[in-house]
């Protein structure tokens, strides 16, 4: 039954698209159908994130499904992981767990647990081929997998291989989890690669198609595969006028899901995938347990989400509100009481800092000093670095290759007692102090912050001086430095800058100039409100436009659904 | 608001209805710090020489003896303690029958009685830690040595009772009371599962003079929380006091050199069926002191019900025999043996036993909801100018 497995043993990822597929003994060849109807060439493929595969997962077949095995580690370019995602295949490790996982889904989906819901056919006999069952089956879960209705061809395959399977194996529900699992280790359910067509408003230049627009539109809001309304707004058209994509971003926009989807962009932008690796000293930082991890990357997206969403804040405030939510264990690191739901120490909290609290704004948040920090000593040069790139959008170049940080790690040093003072004498050094001083001056206003986010007063006995200063802009305080950020309009450019390339997939081009132009001044004119920010952005047809370049690089057409074999629920 | 010593810091909106532990003595300059309790375990003293007698035997010894006793043959005996303990999970043939190793048919754990008192060794040595309780000093008939402050007349019978039993022995210690292999694990593991004990002292002077003292010791509606070490309970938790005052111990003491002392007559601390369901000290004592560290380390001892002692070890019969060698009908014996108050006006018979238990509790922040209603009376700065830790 898992003959599929050591077929992809060893296989390379490329050239997907024309990839075969073996089960249980039947092979079908994915790109045979291919031909069917090119409509428009395709552009530039991006591999599902994690958390896309395992929301699509859910969505599609419930919560109940689990989703097991490892997923290949994505790329970071132009500072987002969405926009690196267009530049990363699968290795042959890699579609082995692929395969592994879609096998595992697909057979819980027909376990007797599962098939009463999730399926909408009963077989005329369980250890028997039963094509119309298969077929309905298929024809539904296929819609949403893909994105679009299947084709015809990739139909019928997906029906001989039940069939195929069930007659071997005799079993109706083996053979349909071989032809589910084919499904969901096709390229074209792991790949956004995505058709576009002509766009009628612009003569030779080209846009996404109604169901790519679709794909677009619910990655960039909700972080998932569109549900099945937004596809059949594609399907009826209304999604390709702008009454319709008004109703259908306005319909994802009310959506709590739109709260994941929010925090889906931060967590890419404030690079929170670092968090599966962050740890610190046990022996010197006993509080900064793995659920204290959890905790502190929960608490920013929640300040986020809250902030931005619930009370549609001025984005520039993130870096100066007192408003933030805690957990126990949080507060045991900030040093602040917090009253637990029923003794639940999950339970979360709002919290309003006190306006002479050192802590105000997301850079004072354990998400951002601790994560920015080595595992035993705080790093003003990290955390400078960090704000550079990821909150203002500035390159910081990487250190030379001989650096002598000696100095910088003796932390019990007897003459440079703070990290100040031993990052002053190593910037004495003229290849270090270029790029230290873009960094340091930010960094070391946050020195009152520990590397586990505790706050300090004194390092080895000396008082700590957190004066700082960025772009000539000087405080006194890590709140100073949040107040600075707030007024640094590279802090407002940037989130623009990063959620449009989040929306793209894509790292900006000449061509995107203009666009961003238009959407900075709506952007400041209505008060930096972040989500008019993504409706804005949502509703232009500048988000399923496909440039030149794409098209270029992606020459080969993919299949166009007009042969489609639409699910029958959405054809009544 | 820095952890460690609490000042008019930044008011919590969160917790604006709620009284951090307010002290029943308001006085200017009055400080409060709070604890959670990280180790609870009989004080004990351990050295060579503490059981003259031998420290009592392993379980498959004195299994084997009470078989013999109870009337199986040799022959029988030898077969079901063949591979004893066995394999974990699987059924063994001397589980049954140590069960009803007393009469042949009705659990032994539920009435030792049932069987005969197999004389269990106790320790006869010079020291021990815990309180002169009957205030005989050198003159009481069963007084340890403080092995630290070499006061006299210490009263801590339960310590007699289970240091000579080898699962309740352990690592030796010079500065304090000692922790056996026993009470690690079995705390180690309850205080994940129970709520928290938790202890408030405010200090009517400050505490960085001497003066009075008030204290709250009490449970909490949370569980305590590991820190990364795995060994300790993290610092600068918030725990909620149970608002049962059932649960609720709050006494006066007095601060000397940073260590509190009270004598508040009765100390109730809940604990845990698996281990003591609840602390009842009668005549109760503590000593307490605040360590450098921003720590609490000290004592807390009393005449508490023998019975409880026995009670949380029987509920895990066999199970605690064999992982501790501790013969359970042996330690009912011998606690009702050493039993040194409380007599039943009926029988006679001493009811409780005196003890002593150590505590080493961390910095926490303790809120007492209770307050509540007092609370919304009082000018918000109020309410965080209080507490802990």
């Amino acid at each position: 039954m898992r003959s599929s497995s050591k077929f992809w043993r060893g296989l390379r990822a490329a050239p997907l698209a024309l990839m075969l597929f073996c089960t249980a003994g039947v092979c079908l060849a994915e790109g045979s159908d291919t031909a069917t109807s090119p409509k428009g060439p395709g552009i530039a493929a991006r591999r599902l994130s994690e958390d896309q595969y395992r929301q699509a997962i859910a969505d599609v077949f419930g919560p109940t499904i689990t989703v097991g095995g490892r997923f290949e580690p994505e790329i970071r370019r132009n500072g987002l992981l969405a926009t690196g995602s267009g530049q990363i295949s699968i290795t042959a490790s890699g579609l082995e767990q692929y395969d592994a996982m879609a096998h595992a889904i697909a057979s819980q989906v027909v376990s007797e647990n599962h098939r009463r819901t999730l399926l909408p056919c009963k077989p005329a006999s369980a250890k028997a081929p039963d094509d119309a069952c298969a077929n309905q089956y298929l024809r539904e879960v296929g819609f949403l997998l893909y994105r679009r209705p299947l084709t015809d061809a990739e139909l019928a395959s997906r029906t001989k291989v039940a069939a195929d399977t069930a007659a071997k194996l005799g079993s109706f529900y083996d053979g349909l989890a071989e032809a589910l699992a084919t499904l969901l280790e096709s390229p074209k359910f792991l790949f956004l690669k995505q058709a576009a067509e002509p766009d009628p408003d612009h003569p030779g230049a080209f846009r996404l198609d109604a169901y790519a627009k679709a794909t677009q539109l619910s990655l960039f809001l909700w972080n998932a595969l569109p549900d099945r309304t937004l596809l059949n707004a594609a399907r009826d058209g209304s999604l390709g006028t702008a009454s319709g994509l008004a109703a259908q971003t306005d319909r994802l926009m009310s959506s709590p899901r739109l709260e994941r989807g929010v925090q889906a962009f931060f967590s890419d932008m404030l690079g929170f995938d670092e968090f599966a690796t962050l740890s610190k000293d046990p022996a010197l930082y006993p509080k900064f347990t793995l659920k204290v991890v959890e905790d502190a990357r929960e608490q920013t997206l929640r300040t986020i989400v809250d902030h931005l969403l619930l009370r549609r804040g001025d984005y520039r405030a993130l870096f100066t509100t007192p408003n933030t939510f805690l957990t126990t264990r949080l507060g045991s690191i900030y040093g602040v009481p917090v009253i637990s739901r029923n003794g639940w120490p999950d339970s979360w909290t709002p919290y309003t800092y006190d306006k002479d609290d050192p802590r105000s704004g997301i850079l004072s948040q354990i998400s951002f000093v601790a994560l920015h920090s080595h595992p035993g000593r705080s790093s003003p040069t990290l955390r400078g670095k960090a704000l550079r790139e990821m909150v203002l959008c500035q390159k910081v170049p990487s250190p030379p290759p001989n650096v002598d940080f000696k100095l910088v790690q003796d932390v019990k040093n007897p003459q440079f007692k703070t990290t100040r003072e031993r990052l002053t004498a190593h910037r004495t050094a003229p290849t270090c102090a270029g790029c230290h001083k873009i960094m340091d001056p930010i960094g070391l206003a946050m020195e009152n912050f520990d590397t586990d986010g505790s706050y300090r007063t004194t390092e080895n006995g000396a008082a700590i001086d957190a004066t700082g200063e960025l772009d000539g802009m000087k405080f006194v305080s890590p709140a100073g430095l949040g107040k600075a950020v707030h007024d640094d309009p590279a802090a407002t450019a940037c989130v623009l800058q990063r959620v449009y390339e989040y929306a793209l997939g894509r790292p900006l081009g000449k061509s995107d100039t203009s666009v961003i132009k238009g959407f900075g001044e709506g952007f400041a004119s209505g008060g930096y409100v972040f989500p008019a920010l993504l409706r804005r952005i949502a509703l232009s047809d500048s988000l399923y436009a496909v440039p030149k370049m794409e098209l270029s690089l992606n020459a080969a057409p993919i299949p166009s659904p007009t042969q489609s074999a639409l699910p029958q629920s959405e054809t009544r | 608001m820095k952890p460690g010593w609490v000042s008019s810091g930044p008011l919590l909106s969160c917790i604006a209805a709620f009284l951090l532990i307010t002290p029943p003595m308001e006085a200017m300059g009055a400080e409060t710090k709070s604890f959670v309790v990280n180790w609870f375990n009989l004080a004990s003293y351990f050295s060579d020489g503490d059981c003259p007698g031998g420290l009592n035997p392993k379980s498959a010894e004195f299994y084997r003896r009470d078989l013999l006793r109870a009337g199986h043959s040799q022959q029988e005996v030898d077969a079901v303690l063949k591979d004893f303990p066995g394999e974990g999970g699987a059924p063994q043939p001397w589980i049954a029958l140590v069960i009803v190793r007393g009469n042949g048919k009705d659990n032994i754990y539920a009435d030792p009685t049932t069987g005969p008192d197999p004389g269990l060794n106790i320790v006869t040595g010079r020291f021990g830690y815990g309180f002169n309780l009957d205030g005989l000093g050198e003159k009481s008939p069963n007084g340890l040595e403080d092995p630290v402050t070499h006061e006299r007349g210490i009263d801590n019978q339960a310590y007699r009772a289970f240091s000579c039993i080898r699962g309740f022995r352990g690592p030796g210690r010079n500065d304090g009371p000692a922790r056996s292999n026993a009470d690690e694990v079995h705390w180690d593991k309850l205080r994940e599962e129970m709520p928290a004990m938790v202890i408030s002292v405010t200090a009517a002077n400050g505490f960085a003079a001497d003066g009075d003292v008030s204290v709250t010791m009490g449970r909490a509606l949370e569980t305590v929380t590991r820190d990364a070490s795995g060994t300790n309970v993290q610092t600068d938790m918030t725990y909620t006091l149970d608002p049962d005052p059932r649960t609720r111990n709050m006494f006066t003491g007095h601060l000397h050199q940073g260590v509190i002392t009270a004598d508040p007559g009765h100390i109730n601390l809940v604990g845990d069926n698996y281990m003591v369901a609840s602390f009842e000290f009668d005549k109760a004592r503590l000593r307490l002191g605040l360590k450098p560290d921003g720590t609490l380390e000290g004592l807390v001892g009393g005449y508490m019900p023998w019975f409880p002692l026995y009670h949380g070890l029987s509920v895990g019969g066999y199970v605690e025999e064999y992982a501790l060698s501790l013969d359970l009908p042996g330690l009912y014996y011998a606690l009702k043996k050493l039993a040194d108050s409380d007599p039943d006006p009926r029988t006679g018979e001493n009811r409780s036993i005196s003890a002593a238990y150590a505590i080493d509790a961390v910095r926490a922040f303790v809120i007492d909801q209770q307050h509540q209603k007092t609370a919304a009376n009082q000018p918000q700065n109020a309410l965080s100018g209080t507490g802990a830790p």
